[in-house]
């Protein structure tokens, strides 16, 4: 049983249903059971707070810097207790990819939704790419499987460092840490880094000095990683962001064993970074909860992860709806679903049919009362009406309001509770569940994921990433550290995969295929993007596309509450947050700000901005972005 | 011996009306022999990436002149050329515009600001700008636009073919 607020139970054949005995089964009455999660007080009542009280005062980030688009977030603090009373997540730009894909033939959707994104327009081509296999029935050649795998895990060599040293990395180099906590740097200094074997630093000072922004030479290697991933992407997508060669079916591009020696160069530069890289996050971490435990509560969350599993297995991927819990659960990543740290499933079926998407709070109109779709999935199992395939974006700008609608992302629930999307849902998933293929390098334990590095300029190492005893911002950069060596060994399975095929002469990366004409057609391309969790749902009818659906891991990230006032993840990690600044100068939020980027977010992903006037741009945004 | 070339950069976005100013003067540069002391780009890209591609040669270009358009409110369809005197961005500016040129954003002030940060941008670099008339979805230049594209072309013809390469000029306004 993976549900415990959903109507929906399993036979004996493990096949879904709807409880007969629930009048209206998706009723949005009666508040599900979550699991924990913060007090929350009322608008009125924080209001009322901050009109009694000098020492409770609002403070707003806007924008969050240093994230990828356009996010604010609204805070009350009590200043004297050190604690966030409120939290309210804001995405302030409105984009409509779903609403640009209506009307269109489906192969569209390929090049149009990698623009939603800078960074990953990669993911956003293959999600699309899948949706359309399953709608169109279409099943790519296995070297079009593994290169296309290859060139995601290629993607996420270059997101997960960009996030760890360009982006959160700051907030724990010298030049933040010295300025908001003098005491914690004063530590520093005296405390010796226990992996200096490994990254070269005798104590925590000195990597907080190398993660200084613009200067320091980790921030520096790490934008030089970024190249050595683009190099290597565009040996298979010919372009970064926008890949040109992802396509149902497969991959365009013409792959030779001269394109794997030039990809391989390049992967094996992340074998010794990624060594170093965890090293320097477990030094990081360690050394953080050594010198106040009250940082195990910066940004944490209830331990609700949800991920759809990546990197496909060419022999088990047929892009059938039927079949996707069994191919699913043979992919390098495992999706899955942990509540309360628990995984409840593996089946990528159950957790499509968990997936409810919100707008009570956010700027648009519910779409519910004109009657369902889709009432069931294509096998029959109960679909909800809030359900990403019965949805309908209905854009209705207005003014910020707390009480009401405040933001432009919307609530994706999974079984009603609000989930954490994250790069480390994939290592958590795939440790506990025990499903990855038998290979050379990743071992899943039950309780941990072992990575066997090899040796470059360091010796051959053993990397272990252990499910964490709590979930805060600190594990999930941790967790986004051993994902560089995870992803490489992933990469490094693929790439021998894709020798293996090449020298087999099997050499065809796509499958031609022809869109139905007639009838209509669902898809859905379950996916990741570096950060986590990606799907694309979509409907065809005649031909073209009818309905076309994005969640993104920041959608789910930065929701805003939900009907029952549940509050999003930013929001929730805040709340849980304690004030620990103690620099004499103005405040700086430092404590808030590592609890958001902790998550990775990207706006421009989240809120898929568009203007019926026509695209604006955020001073020029590859994303496209406008104002509304 | 290596020559000195000047670089012709244009950025910007590709069908969004006026704000592919850049990328179309490229494109209609590109149809012209040029000699060897010229290079065209496009250079409509993260500015890390660019950045990337100037160190692999950092002494090539002698001069760079990049074209873009930036709603600034002045008047539409005006063409704006000054040279960039990079006046100390602070490291806050620096970072934030690193921040946004790796997580995607194209703009050719983030390109200026991150290529001086990194001492990466010819000694003489100019920037020629046109306030947009429009920024919409579809193909094509404003009527205005499309003239001033023209008037980019001959200017940097004229200017080439006479060799005549002086930037020592004031900013100026070509309304």
């Amino acid at each position: 049983m993976c549900f415990k607020n959903l109507p929906v139970e399993f036979d004996a054949d493990g096949k879904p249903f709807l409880r007969e005995d629930v009048g209206n089964p998706y009723a949005l009455d009666g508040a599900p059971a979550t699991n924990g999660g913060p007090t929350t007080l009322t608008r009125d009542k924080i209001e009322e707070l901050l009109e009694r009280n000098g020492h409770i005062e609002q403070k707003n980030f806007d924008p969050v810097t240093r994230v990828a688009g356009a996010l604010a977030f609204h805070t009350v603090v009590d200043t004297t207790a050190k604690k966030v009373m409120d939290a309210r997540s804001v995405a302030t730009l409105f984009r409509g990819y779903e609403v640009i894909m209506m009307g269109r033939d489906p192969r569209d959707a390929i090049f149009i939704t990698s623009r939603a994104c800078g960074v990953c327009g990669g993911v956003h081509s293959t999600t699309s790419a899948l949706a359309i296999e399953m709608a169109c029935g279409v099943k790519p050649p296995p070297l079009g499987t593994v290169m296309r795998n290859l060139l995601l895990a290629i993607e996420y060599l270059y997101d997960n460092p960009l996030h760890l040293f360009l982006l959160a990395g700051p907030d724990y180099s010298e030049a933040i840490v010295s300025k908001t906590n003098p005491e914690l740097f004063r530590r520093a200094e005296q405390t010796h880094a226990p992996h200096s074997n490994v990254h070269g630093y005798s104590t925590i000072a000195d990597i907080m000095r190398d993660l200084n922004p613009l200067e320091g030479s980790l921030y520096l290697e790490a934008l030089g990683m970024t190249r050595v991933a683009r190099e290597a992407y565009v040996l298979i997508g010919g372009k970064y962001p926008h890949p040109q060669t992802i396509v149902p079916g497969g991959i365009s591009a013409t792959v030779s064993l001269s394109t794997l020696n030039e990809i391989y160069i390049r992967i094996q530069k992340f074998f010794d970074y990624g060594k170093r890289v965890a090293a320097i996050y477990d030094d990081i971490c360690d050394f953080f909860y050594d010198a106040d435990p009250r940082y195990r509560d910066v940004g944490r969350t209830s331990a609700n992860l949800i991920d759809l599993g990546q990197w496909d297995d060419p022999d088990a991927y047929d892009a059938t709806y039927e079949n996707a819990g069994a191919w699913g659960e043979r992919r390098w990543a495992t999706p899955g679903v942990i509540i309360d740290g628990k995984q409840v499933t593996t089946n990528l079926q159950h957790i499509n049919l968990g997936l409810e998407e919100f707008v009570d709070h956010s700027f648009y109109e519910d779409w519910a009362g004109d009657g369902v779709r889709h009432k069931t999935d294509p096998l029959g199992a109960p679909l909800s009406p809030y359900h990403p395939w019965n949805k309908s974006t209905r854009p209705r700008p207005g003014a910020t309001n707390w009480r009401e609608k405040y933001t432009w992302a919307t609530s994706p629930r999974w079984d009603r509770q609000a989930m954490d999307a994250e790069a480390s849902a994939r290592l958590w998933n795939t440790a506990v569940a025990q499903k990855i293929p038998s290979n050379p390098y990743i071992e899943a334990t039950g309780h941990s994921l072992k990575m066997l590095v090899p040796a470059g300029r360091l010796p051959e190492m053993e990397l272990e990433w252990h499910v964490p005893d709590v979930w805060n911002a600190f594990e999930r950069n941790r967790g986004r550290a051993y994902c560089v060596s995870y992803t490489s060994m992933v990469a490094l399975n693929l790439w021998s995969k894709a020798s293996e095929l090449m020298k087999a002469g099997q050499s065809a990366v796509s499958t031609k295929f022809e869109v139905p004409k007639k009838g209509g057609q669902l898809g859905v391309g379950f996916w990741g993007a570096g950060r986590g969790y990606l799907s694309h749902h979509l409907e065809l009818d005649s031909g073209v596309v009818t309905n076309y659906q994005i969640i993104t891991p920041s959608t789910i990230n930065a929701s805003p509450r939900d009907a029952w006032d549940t509050p999003g993840k930013y929001e929730e990690a805040v709340l849980n947050t304690p004030i620990l600044e103690t620099g004499a100068g103005a405040y700086q939020g430092i404590d808030v700000l590592r609890a958001i980027r902790s998550f990775d977010p990207c706006m421009p992903c989240t809120t898929h901005i568009h203007s019926d006037a026509g695209v604006v741009t955020r001073e020029i945004n590859t994303c496209a972005c406008g104002v509304d | 011996m290596s020559i000195e070339v000047l670089l012709i950069g244009g950025v910007g976005y590709t069908y969004l009306g006026d704000l592919s100013f850049g990328p179309t003067l490229v494109e209609r540069l590109r149809t012209r022999d040029w000699p060897s002391s010229v290079a065209i780009e496009d250079v409509s890209y993260n500015p890390i990436t660019v950045m990337d591609w100037l160190r692999d040669d950092p002494q090539r270009f002698h001069r760079a002149v990049f074209v873009t358009a930036v709603a600034r409110g002045r008047e539409p369809g005006s063409l704006h050329r000054s040279h960039w005197r990079p006046a100390g961005p602070s490291a806050d500016q620096v970072q934030d515009s690193v921040a946004a040129a790796v997580t995607g954003t194209i703009s050719l002030e983030n390109l200026l600001i991150i290529g001086s940060h990194f001492e990466l941008l010819p000694a003489e670099t100019e920037v020629i700008e046109i306030e947009p008339v429009t920024s919409g979805w579809g193909e094509g230049l404003s009527a205005v636009a499309e003239r001033r594209v023209s008037e980019v072309t001959a200017w940097l013809s004229a200017e080439i073919e006479s060799g005549s390469e002086s930037v020592a000029r004031p900013a100026s306004t070509m309304s």
